[in-house]
């Protein structure tokens, strides 16, 4: 069973970085710099991912150095999940700066 | 530049083998994802982001190889996913602390620490903890109407009128609990003093036991204090703006020949056969009623039996060291008067006193009782040496010497170096002190564990319930730190219980012997070895100077943990009760 994805900022940050170009390959090191989180921060997130298919990852050889990397993107349900997240999130972060309280949210049924 | 490169080359090459140590460690499903962060360091360009990178990948990974370490390989990539802060439950830490209060199940264990806390809580008869067991004791002695209950309740209560209000009645109900009244009145006596003041209870108390016990030398020590005590306070009479021991006040302890009622009390005691402090009934009475009420605290019980061993009965005792320098002066005028034979006689009664008190055997006495024995002895001893006159009699004296060396008396360290002294340092040394210290540590250890693990147990717990504050990111950037800090507290909880339980067995051991009537002092951990529980052992001591630093420092540790800990419960506790009433955005 995998773990249960929460609505958090950081998730939210680099689900938004994953859809910019949602079929564009992206490098661990560029999605930590544009999300601003750190790599103990942004990995354990893109394994939850990828754990529920939701990320497809594969190890290219970097265009500058010809070193392998490890890319990811968002799969086909991958995106269209991490659209409703978004969509719950900014719903949940509207409520909350109306009502001025930190809400709860609903278990996702991933 | 140049400078800055190689900088930068350095960090990065630095960054890759702080990373690559803990890559190489994990399990083959998650070391995909290792090698990946470690890849991404080729496109860092070196510095703080290259370290930065590095230490944020290894705490992922150690978190994970923690994990996998105790909950098995299976929990390998779903460990990892899991990362982020409330995603998984801490069940590693769980179990560990389930099992550690298992241990809560064995009596022994309860016992263990409830003695090493009594030790920090300063336990004495005034204490909260203290008075409440006494308390328990009172209701069933008055309900019982028991003997041996009042008359251990006359004996450690501090209230004096309850005091002789019990020790009247267990007296009453047996007669042979007379004995009780000599420990009301070494309090007694010892308190008449400051406040200048005759106490008349105390007059009739001695009567009594002189009665009761006539052939004994106590009761007539006790009398002679109390002459020196009313010889005092008439003397101070009118003189009370001065001090009680002003230059100007007549030196009642010198001037024994102005206290006729406290000399002959003393040659009454010198001239019985027997000297007997009743410290030993009063062991066999304590025990008897821990037993009788289901008390099982050791280190009360060791209070209550020792707390003045190394005084008691210090009124008593005073009396019998001022007549020994009275007669030994007496002697020695004699002797320089050529009145040998009444000077040998004088220094024998001396000696042979001193004999009654030290000849105690040892479970029966005190410390104090041993050490003031001693010195009489010695003091008739150095007499009779010099006024031994004819060959027949060295013969006897040098037999006295022989038998005493036997024995293992040290004539030199009896007169130069306070017994008691020497008998507290062999208290905190040796194996059963180091036994003592492991005991000490471990409950220092199982409570600083309790706590850290209470203290990550509820923060995992609360991050579960949490929202998605803006904010919060800095925290759950503590969250691999937290659950590693969280997986070690719960370990060493586990560890340090079990350590605790097996060094405390022989202690347990002990206190169970000793409530079924062994020795207290018998064997390599008895009822004194308790003390090195409660007391700071002396090497600790001396090295903060004071023992009350360290139980302070223990106190004071385990309070702060304690407190952020009940601040972050309670705001937990506020918030999941808002949270209640708050709006939730459609599942996903």
């Amino acid at each position: 069973m995998p773990n249960e994805i929460r609505l958090s900022p950081q998730t939210a940050a680099i689900l938004a970085a994953l859809l910019t170009s949602p079929s564009e390959w992206r490098y661990g090191y560029d999605l930590s710099r544009e999300t601003e989180l750190k790599s103990g921060t942004l990995y354990p997130i893109l394994m939850r991912l990828t754990e529920r298919e939701w990320l497809e990852t594969r190890w290219e050889h970097a265009e500058d150095n010809g070193k392998p990397r490890h890319v990811y993107r968002l799969t086909g349900p991958g995106r269209k999940w991490a659209r409703e997240f978004l969509s719950a999130y900014e719903a949940m972060m509207a409520a909350k700066k109306s009502k001025g309280r930190v809400l709860r949210p609903a278990p996702s049924k991933g | 530049m140049t400078e800055t490169m190689d900088i930068n080359g350095f960090t990065r090459a630095l960054s890759f083998r702080f990373l690559h140590f803990f890559v190489m460690r994990q399990p083959a499903i998650c070391k995909s994802w290792g090698e990946a962060m470690l890849a991404e360091l080729s496109a860092i360009p070196g510095g703080w982001d290259s370290i930065s990178w590095s230490l944020g990948g290894s705490l992922v990974l150690s978190k994970n190889l923690l994990k996998s370490f105790f909950l098995g390989r299976r929990s390998g990539q779903a460990g990892m996913a899991g990362g982020d802060l409330g995603d998984r439950p801490p069940r590693a830490e769980l179990v560990f602390l389930a099992l550690a209060l298992c241990m809560l199940l064995s009596p022994v264990f309860r016992q263990a620490i409830g003695t090493s806390l009594d030790g920090w809580r300063f336990p004495d008869t005034r204490s909260a903890g203290a008075r409440e067991i006494l308390a328990q004791v009172v209701k069933a002695a008055e309900r019982q109407n028991d003997a041996d209950s009042l008359a251990f309740v006359a004996i450690h209560t501090d209230d004096s009128v309850k005091s002789a209000q019990f020790a009247k009645r267990a007296i009453a109900l047996d007669p042979q609990l007379t004995w009780i009244l000599s420990e009301l009145l070494v309090v007694r006596l010892d308190r008449e003093m400051p406040e200048l003041r005759a106490d008349p209870d105390v007059r009739s108390w001695i009567a009594d036991l002189e009665r009761w016990d006539p052939g004994n030398a106590l009761p007539y020590l006790l009398e002679a204090g109390k002459a020196q005590n009313s010889y005092v306070i008439a003397a101070m009479s009118g003189m009370n703006d001065r001090p009680l021991w002003s230059p100007d006040f007549p030196a009642s302890r010198i001037h024994l020949e102005a206290q006729p009622a406290r000399l002959a009390a003393m040659d009454r005691a010198y001239s019985t056969s027997r000297y007997d402090s009743y410290f030993e009934r009063r062991l066999r009475l304590d025990r008897k009623v821990f037993q009788q009420s289901g008390i099982a605290n050791p280190m009360l019980l060791t209070y209550l039996q020792f707390r003045d061993h190394n005084v008691f009965p210090a009124v008593a005792l005073t009396q019998a060291e001022a007549y020994s320098n009275f007669l030994i002066a007496e002697a020695d005028k004699q002797w320089k008067a050529n009145n040998k034979s009444a000077a040998a006689s004088s220094y024998r009664k001396v000696w042979q006193f001193g004999e009654l008190i030290a000849g105690v055997p040892a479970w029966r006495r005190t410390p104090f009782e041993q050490y003031v024995g001693r010195g009489i002895l010695f003091q008739g001893y150095r007499g009779m040496q010099k006024a031994t006159t004819s060959a027949a009699e060295r013969e006897d004296i040098a037999a006295m010497g022989k038998t005493l060396s036997a024995s293992g008396w040290n004539f030199q360290q009896a007169e130069d170096e306070p017994v008691s002294l020497r008998w507290l340092f062999r208290l905190v040394e040796g194996p059963v002190n180091n036994i003592g210290k492991v005991v000490s540590i471990s409950v220092a250890v199982l409570l600083f564990s309790f706590a850290a693990t209470l203290f990550t147990i509820t923060y995992f717990l609360s991050g579960r319930r949490r929202g998605v504050a803006p904010g919060m990111a800095s925290r759950r950037r503590l969250a691999p730190f937290m659950m590693w800090a969280g997986q070690c507290a719960s370990a060493l909880l586990l560890l340090s219980s079990g350590v605790l339980y097996f060094s405390y067995l022989p202690y347990a051991s002990a206190f169970r012997n000793y409530l079924n009537g062994g020795d207290p002092l018998a064997g390599g951990v008895s009822m004194r070895s308790f003390n090195s529980l409660a007391y700071v052992p002396y090497w600790v001591m001396q090295s903060l100077g004071g023992e009350a630093q360290i139980k302070l420092l223990l106190w004071y540790g385990v309070t702060l943990l304690a407190v952020p800990l009940l601040v972050l419960f309670l705001y937990r506790l506020i918030r999941s009760f808002q949270n209640k009433n708050d709006i939730r955005p459609a599942a996903l």
